[in-house]
């Protein structure tokens, strides 16, 4: 235990931040994986402090990777930028590190230093909370088995463990779980979307839905209008129909059709959403349905209408996330047969921009699309 | 004995080059032949040509010529009727030259591409050759027929290079794979010289670009489009002779939209078990609608005010952050640490109204300068004694 570089308290320390504003960034769990010399689970409570860093008593349960020395007895480890203020004896549990948490760690000058799983000075931001029991069997690995497999095998059966209601757990479905490219988390969603609790569900057909399946779409889009209110789950599935169902196949383009055009009376948030969708995709199976959206009484659903026609004729790429630096989605091919000047000067992609003309932008591609639906292939 | 291209040996009297008239192509289009001379001391051959030639980057110039073969007595007038064809149809009415026996006729049009546009270029020429009154016999035209010239094709220079980029602020060229600037590429698709570039706005976007009288220059952004448009037009010209329009859309980030779902506020803070957690999930989104991983980005307070007799110690920003997704997590907490006026409290059913202290809170993105990159959010961060939000 390397503890003599922090000021052991004899009663009370001052401890991280009591009042903080907290924007911070989650990182990359691939590139913490690749970076770190150790994962390991374990529970956690505080042990000092030294200039702007915390000393955190770590109680091992097991190692996922890295320095299997570490196993079984207490390590301390530093935690930089966790800023003292305020007062807490050592050997204070942290907060829902308590009952175990994974920790990505890194060998330094002095020991061993804990890399956070996300920017910002407070503690929550250091690890993820996985409780240190034993893995749900069917999330159980080999110690050979790939780093990023071992490390989603955690991550999977901790969520699977929680049934929702974690934020800092559920956050990990905003993309962060996928970044892996691990068949385990594959495994979870497809398990958690059988699973007999709701929350489960949504999360676990969200999660296909990301990987593009219609048929979760559908499911995940049945069990989201029945919800009575907004919950962190159907937060995140309407965020996964939304920015990363990119499913181009006709199929694909019928459910997001048929989910944007139902009654207006049902679920506006998944309406707009799946709407927002298949203008994204806006290919020639995806038309009809966009036409159609150029009828809703929902003045942002028509925007979604144009944008899509309007992407289709100027001849853009499907919008993807990866796509988004390089703006792949905007960029016009050298040969766009359904590009007119009347077609950029009646385009715009911003929902604000289409709505402060809609009654130029909406007469405009209705008669468009009776004009070339047949060259489109309807 | 006279040569002639026509097997019956006899001189074709046609009207003046009628349109539903035989055409004849051919490969360099020349019609060599021969007629009877009148005056039959000599032989004669008649010819006729076609041409078309690219003077320069904006003009086209085709013509026709006609001309007496061994017309040694100069008996013969040759006569070229013209018109310039584009894409195989008549631009131009018709041009008529004629030349003293002996010497050719020629008529011609010129064309400036930048008026007429790019596309296939020919002269389209008629030759008739009159003959001296003084012939005693066979005074009638020689008619020899059609020429068109091979095709000049013309293609419109044309730009290359990304037609959207980023605007990320002043004074910020990059930021996690996001780019502020393009290179552009002029091609100039057979005109010649260097091309002079232009920038029309017809709306907020606008670039800058490193040179004007180049062939490749660098765009930089210094505002975003409106609305995610393509509101700005790029053109090169060479010489006269414009590109076609580069429409450019200039993206930006531009809001903080609210995950469904959040904030969700929980007991303990973060370092202890006492007072409270709020949790907001913001998805980072730009002018286009879409979400945008990848950027960094910082907060900062203003002036803090404090209600009800509040001591407790201002919230400090997190430092800037690198970010590898769009999701930015906002954690708001607060501890029952000894001292606080009012205390801080665990989550009360319902939430408490009662306010501790609030600032005015702003988010940036596209740079880990403060003071640098493009503010997306802004509002008031409010701490109540039980929990936090932004409003």
């Amino acid at each position: 235990m390397r503890v003599t570089q922090y000021r052991l308290a004899a009663g009370l320390f001052g401890a991280a931040a009591c009042a903080y504003g907290g924007m911070s960034a989650p990182r990359s769990l691939a590139d913490l994986a690749q970076s770190a010399d150790a994962i390991v689970i374990a529970t956690a409570s505080w042990q000092g402090s030294s200039g702007s860093a915390a000393a955190v008593t770590l109680q091992l349960t097991r190692v996922v990777n890295g320095d299997l020395s570490l196993s079984g007895g207490p390590v301390v480890v530093a935690l930089q930028g966790v800023s003292p203020a305020g007062t807490i004896t050592p050997g204070t549990p942290i907060p829902v590190a308590s009952s175990g948490a994974l920790w990505f760690l890194q060998r330094s000058s002095g020991g061993w230093a804990v890399l956070p799983v996300a920017s910002g000075a407070s503690a929550s931001h250091a690890f993820l909370p996985v409780p240190g029991g034993p893995l749900l069997p069917a999330y159980a690995y080999q110690s050979s088995a790939p780093l990023l497999d071992k490390l989603a095998s955690e991550l999977c059966s901790a969520i699977e463990g929680a049934d929702g209601g974690e934020p800092q757990l559920a956050s990990l479905h905003l993309g962060l779980l996928d970044q892996l490219g691990s068949s385990v988390v594959a495994l979870l969603y497809q398990r958690m979307a059988t699973s007999s609790s709701l929350k489960q569900q949504i999360l676990g057909l969200a999660g296909q839905v990301r990987g593009g399946s219609s048929s979760a779409l559908a499911s995940a889009a049945q069990l989201a209008s029945s919800a009575s209110a907004p919950s962190l789950e159907t937060g995140v599935l309407l965020w996964s129909i939304q920015n990363e169902f990119r499913a181009a196949d006709a199929n694909s383009a019928a459910v997001l059709g048929g989910i944007a055009a139902s009654p207006a009376s049902g679920n506006a948030a998944l309406r707009h959403a799946a709407a927002h969708a298949l203008a994204a995709i806006h290919t020639a199976g995806a038309a009809p349905y966009l036409a159609a959206l150029l009828d809703d009484p929902d003045t942002e659903i028509e925007a979604e209408g144009v944008r899509g026609l309007g992407s289709l004729a100027l001849g853009l790429p499907i919008q993807t996330t990866a796509g988004v630096p390089s703006l792949a989605h905007l960029q016009m091919p050298a040969n766009a047969p359904l590009r007119t000047d009347a077609v950029v000067a009646n385009f715009a992609l911003s929902t604000d921009a289409i709505q402060q003309k809609i009654a130029t932008y909406v007469p405009f591609w209705k008669s468009w699309w009776t004009s070339n639906q047949a060259a489109i292939g309807h | 004995m006279r040569n002639r291209s026509e097997a019956s040996g006899k001189r074709r009297l046609l009207p003046r080059r009628p349109m539903w008239a035989p055409i004849f192509i051919l490969a360099c289009c020349a019609i060599p032949g021969s007629g009877q001379t009148p005056c039959d001391e000599e032989s004669v051959v008649f010819n006729g040509q076609s041409y078309a030639v690219r003077l320069d980057s904006n003009h086209v110039k085709t013509y026709g010529s006609s001309w007496v073969v061994n017309d040694q007595l100069e008996l013969w007038t040759p006569y070229d009727g013209a018109w310039q064809q584009l894409n195989g149809t008549d631009i131009t009415t018709e041009a008529i030259g004629s030349a003293n026996p002996g010497a050719t006729a020629s008529s011609a049009w010129t064309s400036t591409l930048s008026g007429t546009g790019p596309g296939s270029y020919t002269d389209y020429s008629y030759h008739w050759f009159v003959p001296n009154q003084s012939c005693s016999s066979d005074t009638s035209t020689d008619y020899l027929g059609y020429t068109r010239s091979a095709a000049v094709a013309i293609q419109q220079p044309a730009i290359s290079g990304a037609n959207a980029f980023w605007w990320l602020g002043s004074g910020v060229l990059s930021d996690g794979g996001y780019y502020a600037q393009a290179a552009w590429s002029a091609d100039p698709n057979g005109a010649t010289g260097t091309p002079t570039w232009s920038v029309y706005y017809y709306g907020s976007g606008q670039v800058s670009l490193s040179c004007t009288n180049c062939t490749s220059t660098t765009a930089t952004s210094l505002a975003a489009s409106l609305g995610c448009t393509a509101d700005i037009k790029i053109t090169v010209n060479y010489g006269g002779f414009t590109s076609n329009p580069f429409w450019v859309t200039i993206a930006a980030p531009a809001q903080l939209v609210l995950v469904s779902g959040y904030p969700q506020d929980k007991d303990g803070n973060p370092n202890d078990s006492t007072g409270w957690t709020s949790v907001y999930e913001w998805n980072l989104t730009d002018t286009c609608g879409y979400q945008d991983p990848g950027l960094d980005g910082y907060e900062l307070f203003g002036q803090w005010t404090q209600y009800n007799g509040s001591n407790w110690p201002s919230a400090q920003p997190e430092p800037p952050a690198s970010n590898s997704a769009s999701i930015w997590n906002d954690e708001m907490a607060k501890g029952e640490t000894y001292g606080l006026n009012p205390p801080a409290r665990p989550l009360q059913n319902p939430l408490t109204s009662i306010q501790a202290e609030s600032a005015p809170w702003t988010f940036t993105v596209g740079s880990l300068t403060v003071g640098l990159g493009l503010q997306v959010g802004s509002n008031t961060s409010m701490y109540y004694v039980d929990h936090g939000r932004h409003q």
